[in-house]
């Protein structure tokens, strides 16, 4: 499975829209710390806002969305190189050599983890590094709650921390659903509304019961065990502290259920892509 | 032993049977010629042979090792194929598609042995050139070239001379040859320009709508191909009677009633038989029958079964 793996990884450094999308990655970080360094100049800076928006925290946090900004390009690129695969017929060479379905789905899946995080970090890392060069990564400052529903709030490194995890275990579980649609379809056209839609409903269902019915503890338990995307719009606010913070259990389910889709994915993909003939 | 040795091999897609009950044999060191029109199931075979595709029932050997064993990936490293068309990275060059390879084959060639690839394949002036700018028939010999990689004891080839040029095809023939007469390679390969087979093939298999019709060495397809002798009789029954009399053992009589002779008997006395045994000469024509007029001829005479 290495050498398979090795040889995804050199036609992924030679893959044109992979690196056309990484350049399109940084620049949008250049443009957001733009963005945000015009808000601060036009509000913080003029005293309308008690909070700078341009700071490492602020720019990691909004940042990281897999269904915002930059984030929903890293599937529909990934599809697209997936699919590559099929529609070149690169992909029978490597059944023809005599490496099995398995391992070549399995090598499929780890270059794709690489491709979702390479892309993840050009943009999120960079935004966070910029933030952090021209404000500071202080704890201290209030950040923009993420996806916005909860306004502003104090974070601290445990939130820091737990928000980057459940991050990077979305982003494996969108790389794993990715790459199950891709190799079950086979072609962009269908992959690509079905990835999006997902996603969407996934995000969204999660948010609005975030709002909706943050009282109904069933209905929200439901969520955060069966939505992996729940996390994201998981954030609360201590009324005492104005902390944010994510709880145990908000924590806790969603590395299991993000683990649990990226096991179902892969061992479905894997099977799927084992009994189906290749064109 | 058989290098590929299929068994009553059955490939159905929904409910239509594509292969059906195939068994087929490739003895090593031969150029197996794979003839059928279109749809035949000869790329299917392929792909089956592959692993691209699974059989829905019936079984195969590759080396001697059946392909439900787990050993079949292991074998199948010896082998190399172009099945329907040349899968190439085409944003990559040459050289880059050939490393590409290399890598999930867990090899590792020389700058020099890539080189003399590509030159086996005259492509060597064109090794740091996008393949997307390959002509059809560069990417034809470039596939050709990274089949050569692991120096395969086996290669199935699809219509390779699809795309090529007359000079192309006649570089890929020699190659081919020289493969086979030199490196002891095995090759099953498929083609429309039966005239080409003609000159490369030591073995033929017939396959027409997934059933192996025939398989012929080259031997017995020249001696069956010589020159004939094609009459049409008004009773072919009294003219069978004649003939055999005559002592003619290699004759045929066709689905439209023309009686075929191959041996080679004066043409005069034949006629003199037929008129002895009141059999009336309608036409009579002598002939050479090409690889392509034999398989014709299977496939009518399988049809008006």
């Amino acid at each position: 499975m290495g050498r398979l793996f090795k040889a995804f990884l050199f036609k992924l450094k030679r893959d044109l829209t992979f690196r056309i999308t990484l350049i399109i990655g940084a620049a949008f970080a250049v443009l957001m710390t733009f963005l945000f360094f015009l808000i601060d100049a036009t509000t913080y800076e003029s005293g309308g806002s008690f909070m700078r928006t341009l700071t490492g925290p602020n720019m990691f946090l909004n940042s990281i969305s897999p269904v915002q900004n930059f984030g929903i390009s890293i599937p529909v690129n990934l599809i697209s190189f997936t699919c590559l695969e099929f529609t070149q017929g690169t992909i029978r060479n490597k059944i023809i050599s005599g490496n099995s379905k398995l391992k070549i789905y399995l090598s499929l899946f780890l270059s794709g983890l690489v491709f979702t995080f390479a892309l993840f970090f050009a943009y999120a890392g960079l935004c966070t590094l910029f933030g952090t060069i021209f404000g500071g990564f202080n704890l201290d400052d209030p950040v923009l709650s993420v996806f916005g529903t909860l306004g502003t709030g104090y974070v601290d490194a445990s939130y820091l921390v737990r928000t980057l995890i459940m991050t990077l275990l979305i982003y494996v579980t969108i790389a794993a659903f990715t790459i199950f649609i891709s190799a079950t379809f086979r072609s962009i056209g269908p992959s690509i509304p079905i990835v999006i839609v997902v996603l969407m409903i996934a995000f969204f269902s999660g948010f609005i019961f975030s709002v909706a019915y943050q009282d109904n503890e069933t209905l929200i338990t439901i969520m955060k065990v069966v939505n992996p995307l729940y996390g994201m719009s998981a954030a609360q606010i201590n009324i005492e502290t104005g902390a944010m913070l994510i709880d145990d259990s908000t924590f806790i389910c969603s590395i299991v259920c993000n683990l649990v889709y990226t096991v179902l994915f892969t061992f479905f993909g894997a099977l799927i892509f084992t009994k189906k003939d290749v064109k | 032993m058989y290098l590929i040795e299929t068994n009553n091999l059955c490939k159905k897609y929904s409910r239509k049977c594509v292969v059906d009950h195939v068994n087929m044999h490739i003895e090593e060191s031969s150029i197996y010629g794979f003839v059928g029109e279109n749809g035949s199931g000869k790329t299917t075979i392929m792909r089956l042979l592959t692993g691209l595709a699974e059989p829905t029932s019936g079984s195969f050997t590759l080396f001697g090792v059946n392909n439900k064993d787990r050993r079949i990936y292991k074998v199948r490293q010896q082998m190399s194929a172009i099945v329907e068309a040349t899968s190439l990275v085409p944003t990559m060059t040459a050289r880059e598609n050939i490393i590409y390879q290399e890598l999930y084959l867990g090899l590792k060639l020389t700058d020099q042995e890539r080189t003399d690839l590509l030159t086996k394949v005259h492509l060597e002036n064109v090794g740091n050139k996008k393949v997307k700018n390959f002509s059809l028939g560069m990417k034809q010999r470039l596939g050709i070239a990274m089949a050569l990689i692991t120096k395969p004891k086996l290669m199935l080839l699809d219509e390779p001379m699809n795309g090529l040029d007359p000079e192309g095809i006649a570089e890929l023939r020699e190659l081919l040859i020289e493969l086979n007469r030199k490196e002891g390679i095995t090759v099953l390969i498929s083609s429309h320009i039966l005239s080409e087979l003609e000159k490369i093939a030591s073995c033929y298999g017939f396959i027409s709508k997934g059933h192996l019709i025939e398989e012929i060495s080259v031997e017995e397809l020249q001696r069956r191909c010589r020159k004939s002798l094609s009459i049409k009789v008004d009773k072919v029954d009294a003219a069978e009677n004649a003939l055999t009399k005559l002592g003619i053992k290699d004759y045929k009589v066709m689905p439209n009633g023309d009686v075929m002779i191959y041996d080679n008997i004066n043409i005069n006395k034949i006629v003199l038989a037929l008129s002895a045994a009141q059999v009336n000469i309608l036409n009579i024509n002598s002939s050479d029958e090409s690889v392509e007029d034999y398989y014709l001829n299977l496939v009518r005479e399988r049809e008006a079964r």
